[in-house]
Parts: C-alpha cells; sequence; structure tokens
C-alpha cells in the first residue's frame, strides 16, 4: 500500500485541490483507498477504529482483485459495475461520470437515469472544490445550476445546495430567487421532524431580503434583481 | 497482504486519525439554513504557505513513507503494484 496525505492547503498554485470534493468528501478527516490510477475504491470520512479500517483495506483489496482488475482487462460487466459504484457514492469526477455515460454501452434505461440523477451532485462538488477562492461567484454558478433545474438529488446534498443558492439570492438581493429556493426545501423538509423551525428561520430571511429589497428599490428606482428577474 | 499485513498498516496510519473524532466539514454544512455565514478575514497567500508548510513537517508524516505528491504515489502504485492509502487533511484550518 502507497501512503499519501492530500492537503487542502487553499494555496492556489498547489494541484489537484479540489481532489476531496471529487472523492465526495465534505469533511475531515476523511480517508480512501484508491487505485493506481487515482481512482476511488472505498472510503471513510471521521474517525476510524483498527477494527474498521482493517476492515475497510480488506474490502478494498478483494474490490480491486474481483472488480477492477477485471474491468481494467476489458470485462463490459466489471466496467459498469466500477463506474456505477463510483456514481453511486458520488467519488468520481464530473468529466469521468459524463464520459462514461457516453462510453459504457451496457447501461441500461434506468442505470442510466441514476447517473443522469447523479450529475447534478457532481457539478455542485467540482463547483464547492474550488468555492474559497471565490465563494460568491460559486454561488452564483450553483443559482445558475438551480434556475436550469439542475438540482442536487438526495435531501443532505440537495439542503447543502439549496443553502448556497439562498446566500446567493441575498446576496443579489434577488426576492423571487430565494422564495423559489426556499418553495424546494419546504418539499425537502416536509417529513424532518426539524423542518419546520429551519424554514421558520428562513422565512425570517426571507423577510429581512424583502425590506432589503424594497429599500434598493428606493434607492434605485426600482431595478433591483427580483424585478429584473420577473420581467 | 494477510490480515497481519493490514492491521500492522492501520496501525502504522492510526495515530492520524483521531480515533473516534467526527469529521469538521470542509465545505457548508447541509442544513445551515438559519443565517449566512458571517465574514472572517481570509488569511494571504503567504500565510497559507506557511500553514501548508507547518503541516507537512509534521513529525508523525516522518514516522512512515508517506508522499504529499499525488502523481508520485499514483507512479509507485503502477510500479508496485499497490493501492494507494489516501488520508485528507487540511493546513488552512485546525
Amino acid at each position: 500500500m502507497v501512503l499519501f496525505t492530500h492537503v487542502t492547503t487553499h494555496v492556489k498554485t498547489d494541484p489537484y485541490q479540489t481532489m476531496l470534493s471529487e472523492m465526495g468528501f465534505t469533511g475531515f478527516p476523511s480517508v480512501a483507498i484508491l487505485d493506481a490510477e487515482g481512482r476511488f475504491v472505498e472510503g471513510h470520512v471521521g474517525g476510524a477504529k483498527l477494527d474498521g479500517l482493517v476492515s475497510m483495506l480488506e474490502k478494498a483489496q478483494t474490490y480491486a482483485k474481483d472488480v477492477i482488475a477485471k474491468a481494467d482487462a476489458g470485462d463490459k460487466e466489471a466496467q459498469k459495475r466500477f463506474f456505477l459504484d463510483r456514481v453511486e457514492r458520488g467519488s468520481i469526477r464530473l468529466a469521468d461520470a459524463v464520459k462514461g455515460l457516453e462510453q459504457i454501452a451496457n447501461l441500461t434505461k434506468e442505470e442510466r437515469s441514476k447517473v443522469e440523477a447523479k450529475l447534478p451532485t457532481l457539478e455542485m462538488n467540482l463547483i464547492n472544490g474550488t468555492a474559497w477562492q471565490d465563494r460568491p461567484a460559486a454561488n452564483a454558478k450553483l443559482a445558475a445550476m438551480f434556475k436550469a433545474g439542475r438540482i442536487p438529488a438526495g435531501e443532505l446534498d440537495a439542503n447543502r445546495f439549496l443553502s448556497l443558492v439562498l446566500m446567493d439570492a441575498e446576496a443579489k438581493k434577488d426576492v423571487q430567487l430565494f422564495e423559489a429556493a426556499l418553495a424546494k426545501i419546504k418539499v425537502l423538509s416536509a417529513g424532518n421532524p426539524r423542518g419546520k423551525q429551519q424554514i421558520d428561520a428562513v422565512e425570517k430571511r426571507l423577510e429581512k431580503l424583502k425590506e432589503a429589497a424594497k429599500g434598493a428599490d428606493g434607492q434605485s428606482g426600482g431595478g433591483t434583481a427580483a424585478k429584473r428577474e420577473t420581467k | 497482504m494477510n490480515n497481519y499485513g493490514w492491521k500492522t498498516l492501520a496501525l502504522a496510519v492510526l495515530p492520524w486519525l483521531a480515533v473516534g473524532a467526527s469529521a469538521q466539514q470542509d465545505t457548508v454544512p447541509a442544513m445551515k439554513l438559519v443565517a449566512a455565514p458571517a465574514q472572517t478575514q481570509e488569511p494571504t497567500q503567504q500565510e497559507l504557505v506557511a500553514k501548508r508548510d507547518e503541516k507537512m513537517g509534521l513529525e508523525v508524516f516522518k514516522q512512515a513513507p508517506w508522499t504529499f505528491d499525488f502523481d508520485q504515489a499514483r507512479a509507485d502504485a503502477k510500479q508496485q503494484g499497490k493501492l494507494i492509502f489516501t488520508y485528507f487533511s487540511r493546513s488552512y484550518a485546525h
């Protein structure tokens, strides 16, 4: 086993700074087993105990032998499984997922749909991977995804995404965008016992935003982002 | 690698993993909907380079053959027919 430490440094000239998010991780410490091409095999986020770590290493070794080695030797079913496993885990680069959709011919219609549904999450991960350089610009990209209907599936990813869309709407005093994101959050939080409290908090933010937008209207003669959006 | 080998490797890397610790978020937490995060003073690139160098210079990384170079890790893994054990850490914050 080759030992590699990836340090997220936020130094602009350092290579592979988006690697953590491209592997589907959002926190530290995280551990991943990669193959020799740098592709995700197994992973774990948070603290680890000895037994868990040994089990992960053994699982990775078995998977590398049973799936990756066969995939690299040209086995179509193994190639498909390796691809789908990484997509499901969110541990594949967006470009590689798109390439896989084009190149892996034996995907069923259902499998293809599942991969396509995961693409917004991978796109969000890619944007978030460099967001530290310019968070407002990253949030604007996420807001553009939202407006285009590319919303990550799954409650966790969708909420992370929508919280950043709300920030963009606030920054631009875009009431319409904020309301649209809030409506989506309400749908997502329907079965969440903590949902009401969270929605109440977001609605308070909406009221403040409306006040701020009104103020901006008064100063600029009605040229707020919200009004421009509706034209 | 047999079971003893895995355990040896696991023991070698455990000090880096803060046993039992919960993960710290790198990006924005899932439901941070109550209020927008406060603006904080961003460190300069020079400060970030210093923090990176301090992190990579830690004694723990000298106790096993760790590399910080992804290209080197892949080249070694290919040459040796091995997998890559990757530990993700950060230096921009503690």
